[in-house]
């Protein structure tokens, strides 16, 4: 009777776990997301010191909760977007607009599919 | 390097309460379900422990569902009997009443080499021997022998014999194991006597086994 109740409480532990990380890393990747267009109405208004601030923010605040997310997603995708975002910070300093662009849509689409890939759809299930 | 350590280690912890979580079937004849929840994890287990790159959660997460689906099916298994038959299946005979079942011999793909390789190993020596060869759910074979061919036992042949109970190792390399001196209802002072009365000192004692007719052995250390 003991085992059967650990068996419910590791399946429900589980259950409870994988729910909350994809609720966790759906409103994180949403609160980078944002804040990614908010540096990149910066840029196309050519507020570029606002916009260096704001991706310094976005580079601390991954950094921040870098160790978390990697304790359960693939860390190869968590470097490229580590990458991506101080690629974002050196063409700022540098005044290149166009890779800042680039760089930005990049970063935008890696953690769109860095969220995707952690949902409960059919198409990642098979 | 240091993290696959320390991974391998935790890995190790986890998956030793695992098997030992799933209980005492789980290290001996394995049922289909069982097999393949084994199987499962330790393949589970080999990934996070070589990639560190992954998360060992990815390792952990499959293997503590598996561990709970498995406690879970065989909960259900002993509470119904055609849930058993499904994920099981039945026991197949083969001999009945001495008749070898061809047919079911192909359902199973054996040969009678194989057979007779099995038998071989229970000390029978013909299938002519057998009344019943039954193929068990967890794949080993269950044999009763005809009558004739069967060895007799003490109350065939009217004797009594003599009821020596469970030897027990009672001391084990200079220790008393009190599980040991319960189960064959033996007192730590009758060992202690017996030691004293053999000139021995506990610590000298390589194993020391007794019986319930208080019959022992003693084999002292040799360095």
């Amino acid at each position: 009777m003991k085992r059967t109740f650990i068996a419910i409480f590791m399946l429900v532990f589980v259950i409870s776990f994988c729910v909350a990380e994809v609720i966790f890393l759906n409103n994180l990747i949403s609160e980078f997301k944002s804040d990614i267009e908010i540096t990149e109405s910066f840029v196309s208004n050519n507020k570029i010191e606002e916009a260096i601030k704001e991706n310094q923010k976005i580079i601390h605040d991954w950094k921040a909760k870098h160790n978390l997310i990697s304790t359960f997603i693939d860390h190869e995708p968590l470097g490229e977007i580590e990458t991506s975002f101080t690629i974002m910070k050196a063409s700022l300093e540098n005044d290149e607009k166009e890779d800042f662009a680039v760089e930005s849509q990049k970063a935008l689409v890696q953690l769109e599919q860095l969220n995707s890939t952690e949902l409960p759809l059919l198409g990642n299930i098979l | 390097m240091i993290i696959s350590f320390i991974r391998t280690i935790l890995l190790y912890i986890f998956i030793i309460l695992a098997v030992r979580l799933m209980g005492k079937r789980q290290i001996s004849e394995l049922q289909t379900s069982e097999l393949v929840v084994t199987l499962l994890i330790s393949d589970i287990a080999a990934i996070p422990m070589q990639n560190s790159g992954l998360p060992l959660l990815s390792g952990l997460i499959p293997i503590m569902v598996l561990v709970a689906c498995e406690i879970l099916i065989s909960v259900i298994m002993l509470k119904s009997t055609k849930f058993r038959r499904f994920i099981c299946g039945n026991p197949v005979i083969l001999i009945n009443n001495g008749k070898l079942d061809q047919k079911q011999m192909k359902n199973l793909r054996m040969s009678i080499e194989d057979l007779e390789e099995e038998l071989r190993q229970m000390d029978v020596s013909s299938v002519s021997d057998i009344a019943f060869a039954i193929v068990e759910t967890n794949g080993k074979i269950s044999i009763i022998k005809k009558p004739e061919k069967q060895q007799p036992d003490t109350s065939m042949l009217n004797i009594q014999a003599p009821d020596n109970g469970i030897e027990t190792v009672v001391v084990r390399d200079g220790e008393l194991s009190d599980f040991c001196i319960k189960l064959c209802g033996l007192t730590k002072e009758w060992i202690y006597g017996v030691l004293k009365k053999q000139n021995v000192n506990i610590k000298e004692v390589f194993i020391m086994t007794a019986n319930k007719n208080k019959d022992f052995n003693i084999i002292k250390k040799e360095v």
